[in-house]
């Protein structure tokens, strides 16, 4: 396996602050691994004991088969994208990207060559001669990446690298990131807080909360079968609905905001327990031939192809997305449907998927 | 940002207001200026009891004769000297204690001392420890075959106040040195070690080019000190001698007025130092003005 193996990795500051608990992950060769989890949940720790910043408590870090645990990072053969760039402001654009290579010894020839290479790919060629204060923040983000790039390291660590720029230009580089690490296939590991960016960008989805990983898999399995009820919330914009409730004798669901619905087949559970109910979004339809619930409309919010109605539920308020036809008000009552497969099941305990 | 400005009716309250500030201004600094401006145009008899206007007379004889040029010259040895010595050591103390992270504070609190040590009481205790008679660090040099009497060689007293000059100035440069360091983004030196650049090599390509506006800034305010407010150490360690040896300018300004009675000449003097504190200044002015941003 030449990717990235953490052995039982942990990170504790100062004796009493647990940053990571001890954490095993492989990370596959050549593809890009988000690791993505609210403020303060390990995944920059993870990263930053990948890149040799951090020094782990315990356990090992092995980068494409080599133990490179007691190695400095710049021996690592590993090349990170930080979130505010990290660029030299003194220097040019071009000495930027060369400085790495510089230290490394290679040849001024090979690096003009190399430099000029990664420019062409992202497209800043005309901006080697200028000094980062006078790029702008997408701009700025390419030469962090081309500094990356030169190295030709075997793999590619971005601490929340969107974060500094503007919804549209990051909607623009998730794109341009994740074309480029195709064509480069390069291992990758991307550390970000942002559930769309994590969804988008993922070959590999780690999802991470209070220094454990609690789920991972490829974005869309993680989304469709949440292990527990903070992954299924994590993910998904907007956020799924949570309704607590519990089964009833007749085998339907009683829910405490007051509406009864059909459980799925699976799994099967004791009536008079309690679970906590999951419905995306997307999951309930307006106006479906067999709807058999209601719900009234308290907002719209347009969204252009589609919208969002906020409904009260019974007592609870639920969120749906629905087609911008037919017109509706707010205050209208309307028949709704919870598509019964895409229902999920939570302990409302522990939190854990009821399978 | 709200601007909070009052706008007075008359000029009455605003005038009072303002002149116990311009009361102290025009008595302690203009009136003093204008007087020795128009002493620096009068040369008087021996006794001092006649004046007579001689122009830029007192000027042509500084610059011309006597030991002025030579004072001049060693103004700027001690200057430059001072003002390297302090840079340098400043800037290596704050990388050695912005090193140590957290307990590197204890150290800022340590080095920041001798800053507010009065620049007389300094040169006093300086004057003891390298006295040629009881002074014990006089005594270890003569351990190791040096023969310390900075009262009699003028090479040691030049040192002695150049060390004795720059100890003050490192501990403030030490400050401000330390406060530029860590305004230096993390990321910048994690960067700099996924780049391959080693301890020195990240000091001398990437730390002491982004602390340059500090550099500039200190440069300014170190020559000046050196220049203008060494006065006391002086006067408390060399006197200025052996010889000349030690008399830098706002010195013989001192001798010569003070001492020697020879009012013209030491007014012409304080001229040029008004001149040079004015350039300096300006420097200033233009550098703040101008601060790099990066």
């Amino acid at each position: 396996m030449a990717g990235i193996e953490l052995g039982n990795v942990s990170k504790v500051y100062q004796g009493s602050v647990t940053a990571l608990k001890p954490t095993t992950l492989t990370i596959p060769e050549g593809g890009l691994t988000v690791l993505v989890g609210p403020s303060g949940c390990g995944k920059s720790t993870l990263l930053r004991i990948i890149a040799g910043l951090e020094e782990p408590s315990s356990g090992s870090v092995t980068i494409a088969g080599r133990d490179v645990t007691k190695v400095e990072p710049a021996d690592r053969d590993i090349a990170m994208v930080f979130q505010n760039y990290a660029l030299y402001p003194h220097m040019s654009v071009y000495d930027n990207m060369a400085y790495g290579l510089k230290n490394r010894g290679t040849s001024g020839a090979d690096i003009a060559l190399r430099v000029n290479e990664a420019a062409r790919m992202l497209g800043i060629e005309a901006l080697l001669q200028r000094k980062p204060r006078a790029l702008s923040g997408g701009q700025r983000q390419r030469v962090a990446m081309g500094r990356a790039i030169v190295r030709r390291p075997k793999a590619f660590l971005f601490d929340e690298p969107l974060s500094n720029l503007d919804a549209k230009l990051r909607g623009e580089m998730r794109v341009e990131i994740r074309t480029l690490q195709q064509r480069l296939g390069v291992t990758s590991v991307y550390v970000t807080h942002d559930q769309l960016e994590a969804m988008t960008m993922a070959d590999h989805l780690v999802v991470m909360r209070d220094g454990v990983i609690v789920q991972q898999g490829p974005p869309g399995r993680v989304y469709d079968e949440p292990d527990n009820v903070f992954v299924a919330g994590f993910l998904g914009a907007p956020p799924i609905n949570l309704l607590a409730g519990s089964v009833g004798e007749d085998g339907r669901l009683h829910l405490d905001c007051g509406p009864q619905v059909d459980l799925p087949a699976f799994p099967k559970l004791q009536p008079g327990r309690k679970v906590t109910l999951g419905v995306r979004a997307e999951a309930i339809s307006i106006a479906a031939p067999a709807a058999n619930q209601q719900a009234t409309i308290e907002l719209i919010e347009e969204l252009g192809p589609n919208r969002l109605l906020h409904m009260r539920f019974g007592t609870a308020k639920i969120i749906c997305v629905a087609p911008r036809e037919p017109a509706l008000r707010p205050g209208e009552t309307i028949p709704i449907q919870l598509d019964t497969a895409a229902l999920k099941l939570f302990d409302p305990e522990t939190g854990s998927a009821c399978r | 940002m709200i601007a909070k400005r009052v706008t007075f009716k008359r000029t009455g309250l605003p005038l009072a207001l303002l002149a116990p500030q311009l009361a102290v201004t025009v008595v302690f600094f203009l009136w003093p200026t204008f007087v020795a401006l128009k002493q620096s145009l009068y040369s008087s008899d021996a006794f001092g009891l006649r004046e007579v206007f001689s122009g830029l007379a007192n000027y042509r004889a500084l610059l011309l004769h006597g030991n002025y040029p030579a004072t001049l010259e060693r103004s700027a040895f001690f200057a430059g000297s001072v003002t390297a010595i302090s840079l340098v050591l400043g800037l290596v103390l704050a990388v050695m204690a912005d090193s140590l992270g957290r307990s590197g504070r204890i150290w800022q609190a340590l080095l920041v001392w001798p800053y507010a040590l009065a620049p007389a009481v300094a040169g006093v205790l300086w004057a003891y420890m390298f006295d040629p008679a009881i002074g014990p660090i006089t005594h270890a040099l003569a351990f190791i075959g040096i023969d310390w009497n900075h009262v009699l060689n003028s090479g040691q007293a030049m040192t002695l106040i150049v060390m004795s000059a720059a100890m003050k100035q490192v501990a403030y440069n030490f400050l401000f040195y330390l406060a530029a360091l860590q305004a230096i983004p993390k990321s910048l030196m994690e960067a700099a070690a996924l780049d391959a650049a080693g301890p020195v090599r990240r000091l001398f390509s990437l730390i002491i080019p982004l602390i340059a506006p500090t550099t500039l800034f200190l440069l300014v305010v170190d020559l000046t000190y050196a220049f203008f407010d060494t006065f006391g150490l002086i006067d408390s360690t060399t006197y200025g001698g052996p010889g000349n040896s030690t008399t830098i300018m706002v010195y013989q300004v001192y001798k010569d007025g003070f001492i020697d009675q020879r009012f013209g000449p030491a007014a012409a003097q304080s001229m040029m130092l008004l001149l040079l504190v004015g350039a300096l200044t300006m420097v200033q002015f233009t550098l703040v003005e101008r601060r790099i941003d990066y």
